[in-house]
């Protein structure tokens, strides 16, 4: 192990620390947007892990997200059906879609598999409006009550932070191991050149099949954590409005590596709470702010901290 | 010569092609082109430009769907056969403008390589690191001083030099061990300096490893092949050892005359 891979580890445990213990550093209010910070990281980390080490630019995080979130908020206000089986019924919910949808799309590439995920987000976007009866329509669905594990209520400013860093953690380690792995050497291969790909005997059709899933499901578990997060669960979150802020954070941050979900997420969050204030010209502080970001760092702000090119192997 | 041949496959025939065309829209890229490479040759392919030599590489590797015609390979016919299928079968080849991984480095492209060979379920493996798999970072590493880019394997291959791209590309096809590798110009493009290492290069490929090769480089051609077909506007013009192909008259009309004067050889 050489000197940059010690100081990495001891940056990562000092990461890890701080994690744990923000919460009974600073006021309530930034533990509230911290957690936001964390699954809007993950649902940025599933676009990253299609787009940055798969080449498969989507708008339909928001459509996976949107299926596990309503999920969850229908099992919760409408049937007894408890915690964990919610949230294995929501995230599968998601990976089946993920799984349907990518059997359709592994035939196109580029610009053709964009206009198909957002067709897909508009299709749950509409779904969500239309079908009211499940979704509750416009208005969505309110309400619903904060998650119980092991007997613990959810409910608090520092509960709901660790219930979401948990799993948020988790997708992000497993995200980290999926890139080294075999699979994702070959995906980012797939990445620079699908047809070379194929000629070294790699199936693409089924590698961007399973890059699809996982993506999906990883959305999904961002959408199972932001409708506990909300209690509630509406069309603008699964709308092409949200979409694009999802792939807004992801360019902010650095769309190339996962770092930039962290960084991006965490800025926009940051941001939106600054810009709030200005009512009036939110939209155009955030709209300059990504200006700025794209002239000066077009690889994303997470470039700025990379002082050297790093392989995966 | 081959007419009797073409129905029957004996074991020593490595790729057998069988009236294959190749149109696109009104343009013939390749007509009726009946042509077989044994075991071990090193088969060369030459023509002029446009003459439809890499066409022919992309029908027979599967990266084109022939028009009509059928092809074997080993002696199964992949005439529909999808592109990793027939890989598996031991076929391996290069771009004439190398297709590499920019965004890997060098070990990650000789890796991918590698890798491609496993069983497909190995493809898919997603916790275990692909870093500890020392077995195949070993044969990287052996490959890479192989081809001359021991000292490069950390670098990003969009970072090579165009010799070194070339280079790699052979590493990373001849390190899976194939049968049959398909050359599309491996000197094409490269300095005096690196034209020799590529040579040695291909010198050195084991001898039960069969080659064809494209090259325009006359002399690399006839120093290195053992047969040769000449290609001239999608048609086979002709075809035989190095001798014969010199000395043919259609041949030194349409290529060679031009090829000798123009390198001043
Ligand atoms: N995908 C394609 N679509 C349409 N036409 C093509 C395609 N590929 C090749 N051609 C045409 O087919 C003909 C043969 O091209 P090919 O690339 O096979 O020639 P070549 O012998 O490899 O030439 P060179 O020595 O320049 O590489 C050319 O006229 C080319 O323009
Ligand atoms: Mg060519």
């Amino acid at each position: 192990m050489n000197a940059e891979s010690v100081s990495r580890r001891s940056m990562l445990l000092l990461a890890l620390l701080l994690a744990a213990v923000i919460p009974w550093i600073v006021p309530n209010f930034y533990t509230f947007l911290l957690t936001k910070v964390l699954f809007l990281s993950l649902a940025s980390a599933s676009l990253i892990l299609l787009a940055g080490y798969g080449g498969m630019l989507s708008l339909a995080q928001v459509a996976f997200y949107g299926v596990s979130g309503y999920i969850v908020a229908y099992l919760a206000l409408r049937t007894g059906v408890s915690f964990l089986p919610t949230v294995i019924l929501a995230i599968l919910g998601a990976t089946i879609t993920g799984a349907l949808f990518a059997f359709i799309a592994v035939r196109t590439s580029g610009l053709y598999f964009l206009m198909m995920t957002l067709a897909l987000g508009q299709i749950a976007f509409f779904g969500a409006f239309q079908w009211a009866r499940i979704t509750g329509g416009y208005d969505g669905m309110v309400g619903i009550p904060a998650p119980v594990v092991f007997g613990q209520v959810m409910a608090s400013g520092k509960a709901a932070y660790y219930f979401t860093l948990v799993p948020v953690l988790a997708g992000f380690y497993w995200l980290h191991r999926m890139v080294r792995s075999p699979f994702g050497v070959a995906l980012q291969g797939i990445r620079d050149g699908d047809v070379r790909m194929a000629a070294l005997g790699f199936n693409v059709k089924v590698h961007r099949f399973l890059a699809i899933v996982f993506s999906a499901m990883i959305a999904g578990a961002a959408g199972v954590l932001s409708t506990y997060f909300y209690g509630m669960m509406s069309p603008q979150l699964v709308s092409l409005g949200a979409a694009v802020t999802l792939l807004f954070i992801s360019l902010l941050g650095g769309i190339a590596r996962f770092e930039g979900a962290l960084i991006g997420a965490l800025v926009f969050v940051l941001l939106e709470d600054y810009a709030s204030v200005f009512t009036a010209r939110y939209n155009t502080i955030i709209g300059l702010f990504f200006i700025l970001v794209v002239l000066f760092f077009p690889k994303g702000i997470a470039e700025i901290f990379r002082r050297k090119k790093r392989a995966v192997l | 010569m081959d007419e009797a041949g073409t129905e029957r496959m004996d074991t020593n025939t490595v790729l057998q092609l069988n009236s294959v065309s190749k149109n696109f829209g009104g343009l013939q890229a390749v007509c009726d082109v009946q042509m077989r490479v044994t075991h071990g040759q090193r088969h060369g392919l030459i023509g002029t430009n446009g003459a439809g030599k890499t066409t022919l590489f992309n029908l027979i590797a599967g990266d084109l769907p022939v028009s009509t015609g059928t092809i074997v390979l080993f002696g199964t016919d992949v005439t529909t056969m999808p592109v990793h299928k027939r890989t598996r079968l031991g076929l391996r080849r290069t771009y004439q403008t190398p297709a590499l991984f920019n965004g890997l480095t060098v070990r990650e492209n000789l890796y991918l390589a590698l890798l491609g060979n496993d069983p497909p379920m190995r493809h898919l493996s997603c916790w275990k690191s692909a870093f500890k798999d020392t077995e195949k970072l070993n044969l990287v590493q052996s490959t890479a001083e192989t081809v001359e880019l021991s000292r490069r394997l950390d670098d990003k291959v969009g970072d090579l030099s165009h010799g070194e791209r070339k280079q790699l590309e052979i590493g990373m096809v001849l390190s899976t061990n194939p049968r049959l590798l398909l050359l599309d110009e491996p000197a094409a493009g490269l300095s005096v300096h690196e034209r020799e290492v590529m040579k040695d290069l291909l010198r050195s490929i084991a001898s039960d490893i069969t080659l064809f090769i494209i090259e325009h480089d006359m002399d690399m051609v006839i120093h290195l092949a053992d047969r040769i077909t000449v290609m001239y506007d999608g048609v086979v013009l002709a075809e035989g050892d190095p001798k014969q192909i010199q000395a043919d008259p259609d041949v030194q009309r349409v290529y060679l005359g031009e090829a000798i004067n123009g390198t001043g050889a």
